[in-house]
């Protein structure tokens, strides 16, 4: 599932209700003028529970995301298929098939600066993504659920040819 | 002892704990550290001397209490003794220092001067101040212990 | 009350930190401009050339945003304690010869390493002389010695109010309120809130990015000094994020003077308000782990800490600023003209940009959109959409305080329709783009970029109309008859 696209229409749907409270609170400044103490009465007695609500929800939003944090725990390392990935300016070397299907894990690295391995599937998308770094394995486990041909772009700036680093590789 | 009394003296002890860091390096057993261990030994040093100039300028300032922001040449100081600390904390430089054993000290001589001054000058310049200074001095030599010349370096 | 001489000076310092910061932001702009007309295969610009710029857009935005806040709340705070102007002039020195500096380093050298130089990059594959990238360290010293400066001196004017940390944290106002009140103890101020949280912070930042600084520039001197790139990923994230978010907290003091000006409504310190900006002073610093959350071999615990402070980053915003500002709007005889306008405006984009930026800072949508051109959407929903709208609605609150004159309607309408309808076009250029998948920092940007960018630039043409709309109502302003 493309999450991207999810994720912008919950900001339009979150920021348009912003937006609009805004303006709602614009437009009363035609209205007849309140004293600031009857204000603040009222708007505070509403903050005490704007306060809770947003509290509930920045725990339920954090306790939500914890299954889908992508750090591999220590079993994958051992059970899934190993597949090498080096970056380096402006190439990747990396596997040019991997199975559909079947969780496995990418060790990826650097020979030179940071670059990012964004892996994109047959319909633009992007699946994934881990950074490439010098003197650092960045262990990535992923499952690939499409089969065809996947694009892999650079995601982290590294010179003047960073938009143009870019490889393939069929999953199968 | 009143307490200004016992600042003065603990402030002595950290300093000339500082200061003896600097003849470390002069005696025969001396071992040669590794960069990262070697960053920390000077974030220890600025940490003696650094705790040092605040106590005496607490005592100081228990003397002579002042409310207003004092001299601005003492706000320069306190901003630019972490920065010269930083250049102070050359890795490359750590090599030929363990084999020059008067230069070692008197690199170390340096951080007891930068460390002392960095709070010292800041709470003559506004109590408060010198904390700050002095923090960030010591967490930079201690952060730098970790990547600066340590570490998985390429 | 400051005395009409120290008002004269305090008010030239003030007006040359915020004009340089708005005319930087000006020329910044025509890159920016330039660079997404690019991306829209609009201009023909080599790679090199675009980086370049791309580099110079990104540090002297930040410069030029920090600049003008710093200006707007050292005349606030010089107004409640005494501040030396000969140390903000001195501050204000070294800014702009660090922006020459940098300068020099772009257009001579042609300097691409992005703003944030993320090591080993300045060294490795670099299409630049040495002492262009010499060049660039030498501008970023300059500018976080000036920086260091300017906050140490904030910190030590609220110091000198409050009597210490505990006065100026507000300590016994929020933990004994009876024994305070019994003692008649004088409650933080937000303006001196906001100074402290710079001060505190921004000597950390600023200590933060010399530490770098210094490590670059020891390896540029000597190849032989090697620097760990997760440790160098750290710092430049710490010291880059802390900077760009605190910006936002010293344009923070427009609101807290010009909301009460505009609705003649009182903007008070209260306990929520007090434990809100302590809120602040821990989350700026701590937040910056979620630019790591792609480096997997970063400590783990610090992946969570990332994603738990952003979170708890916005509720001070939504729970106390952003709410008490709209208290003090709802139902008041606000009087809308440029200078409210574009502070309303601002907080419409402060909120908008904190949407995405929460929402970008949870890990899983992070996966999809870790430098997308997502990243560039929320900040520049931040910078150009709330700071920058806090400044130019500050410095027209000073226009029209001095001035007997009123913007006309048109005016009002046709910057509005520039620099928020235009401005919204040019964000959502980003915001699209970024959730489709477009990397962010591309000379050619895969499709569907280039037809998004399009439409982006016609955005950013917009808003640059309606940013020249309100510059000649400025002037206008400026030079009409003075109020008695």
């Amino acid at each position: 599932m493309e999450r991207g696209p999810i994720v912008l229409v919950w900001f339009l749907v979150i920021s348009a209700g912003a937006v609009a409270l805004m303006i709602g609170v614009a437009i009363s400044t035609r209205k007849p003028p309140l004293a600031q103490a009857d204000v603040t009465k009222m708007w505070y007695a509403i903050r005490r529970y704007w306060l809770i609500a947003l509290i509930i929800a920045i725990v339920v939003s954090f306790l939500l995301s914890l299954p889908w944090f992508p750090y591999p725990v220590a079993a994958q390392y051992t059970e899934l298929q190993h597949y090498a990935v080096v970056a380096q300016q402006f190439s990747f070397q990396l596997p040019s098939t991997v199975p559909l299907n079947k969780e496995l894990m990418f060790d990826v690295t650097s020979k030179d600066v940071n670059h990012g391995f964004g892996i994109y599937d047959p319909n633009d998308s992007l699946v994934a993504q881990v950074q490439a770094m010098p003197g650092y394995t960045n262990h990535l486990p992923v499952r690939f659920v499409l089969a065809g041909r996947y694009t892999i772009r650079c995601l982290e700036y590294c010179g003047i040819a960073h938009h143009a680093m870019q490889a393939a590789f069929e999953v199968r | 002892m009143t307490s200004s009394g016992s600042h003065r003296v603990i402030a002595y002890a950290l300093l000339l704990c500082a200061l003896a860091s600097t003849l470390v390096p002069l005696l025969p057993a001396a071992e040669e550290l590794p960069v990262r261990k070697h960053h920390l030994v000077h974030g220890l040093v600025l940490a003696l001397s650094a705790a040092a100039g605040y106590l005496f300028a607490r005592e100081r300032q228990a003397r002579q209490p002042h409310q207003e922001l004092q001299g601005e040449g003492w706000l320069y100081f306190t901003v630019l003794m972490p920065v010269l600390s930083m250049f102070l904390m050359w890795p490359t430089t750590y090599d030929w220092l363990e084999h020059h054993p008067l230069a070692h000290g008197g690199e170390h001589l340096c951080f007891v001067v930068l460390g002392f001054m960095a709070t010292y000058s800041g709470e003559r310049y506004m109590p408060g101040v010198g904390v700050m200074s002095g923090v960030a001095t010591v967490l930079s030599a201690i952060v730098a212990a970790f990547g600066f010349g340590s570490g998985l370096s390429v | 009350m400051l005395k009409d001489a120290e008002m004269i000076a305090a008010r030239r310092l003030m007006w040359a930190y915020v004009v340089t910061g708005l005319a930087v932001l000006g020329l910044m702009v025509l890159a920016g401009v330039v660079l997404r007309a690019t991306q829209a295969n609009w201009i023909a610009l080599d790679p090199g050339r675009f980086y370049a710029l791309m580099t110079l857009h990104g540090a002297g935005m930040i410069v030029a945003m920090a600049t003008s806040g710093m200006g707007i709340l050292w005349y606030l705070l010089r107004h409640q304690t005494v501040l030396s102007e000969r140390i903000a002039w001195t501050s204000y020195a070294l800014i702009v010869a660090a922006v020459v500096a940098v300068l020099v380093s772009v257009v001579a050298g042609r300097f691409g390493a992005a703003w944030t130089i993320l090591y080993p990059l300045p060294f490795v594959g670099a299409t630049w002389p040495g002492w262009a990238t010499g060049a660039f360290l030498v501008g970023y010293a300059l500018f976080t010695v000036g920086w260091l400066l300017w906050c140490v001196q904030m910190l030590g004017g609220v110091l000198r109010l409050y009597g210490g940390f505990r006065g100026a944290l507000g300590v016994d106002y929020v933990f004994r309120p009876h024994v305070f009140a019994v003692q008649k103890g004088r409650p933080p101020t937000p303006i001196s809130l906001a100074a402290l949280v710079a001060g505190v912070d921004g000597v950390l930042t600023g200590v933060a990015g010399m530490l770098i600084g210094t490590a670059l520039l020891a390896h540029l001197l000597d190849a032989n000094v090697r620097l760990d790139p997760l440790w160098a990923k750290n710092i430049t994230y710490f010291f880059g994020h802390a900077l760009a978010n605190l910006t936002i907290y010293l344009a923070v003091a427009a609101v807290y003077v010009g909301l009460p000006y505009y609705t003649g409504r009182e903007y008070k310190s209260s306990p929520p308000l007090v434990v809100a900006w302590w809120g602040t002073l821990l989350f700026v610093a701590i937040a910056y782990f979620h630019h790591l959350y792609m480096d997997f071999v970063q400590v783990r615990v610090l992946q969570y800490i990332g994603e738990a402070a952003s979170y708890l980053a916005a509720l001070p915003v939504a729970v106390v600023t952003v709410f008490g500002a709209l208290t003090l709007i709802y139902r008041s005889k606000m009087r809308w003209t440029m200078g409210s306008l574009f502070i309303f405006a601002g907080l419409i984009g402060w909120i908008v940009g904190g949407i995405g930026a929460v929402l970008d800072a949870t890990v899983p949508f992070n996966l999809d959109l870790h430098n997308t051109l997502w990243v560039p959407a929320h900040f520049h929903t931040y910078l150009l959409e709330g700071v920058l709208l806090f400044v130019i609605g500050w410095a027209f609150m000073m226009l029209e305080k001095a001035s007997q004159s009123v913007t006309p309607v048109i005016v009002l309408w046709l910057t509005g329709l520039g620099v928020f309808g235009g401005g919204a076009v040019f964000l959502m250029g980003f915001y699209v783009a970024g959730a489709l998948g477009v990397p962010r920092r591309y000379a050619v940007e895969p499709p569907p970029g280039p037809e998004i960018a399009s439409w982006a630039t016609i955005g950013a043409l917009l808003l640059v109309c309606g940013l020249l709309v309100a510059l000649f109502d400025a002037v206008r302003l400026a030079r009409a008859p003075r109020a008695p």
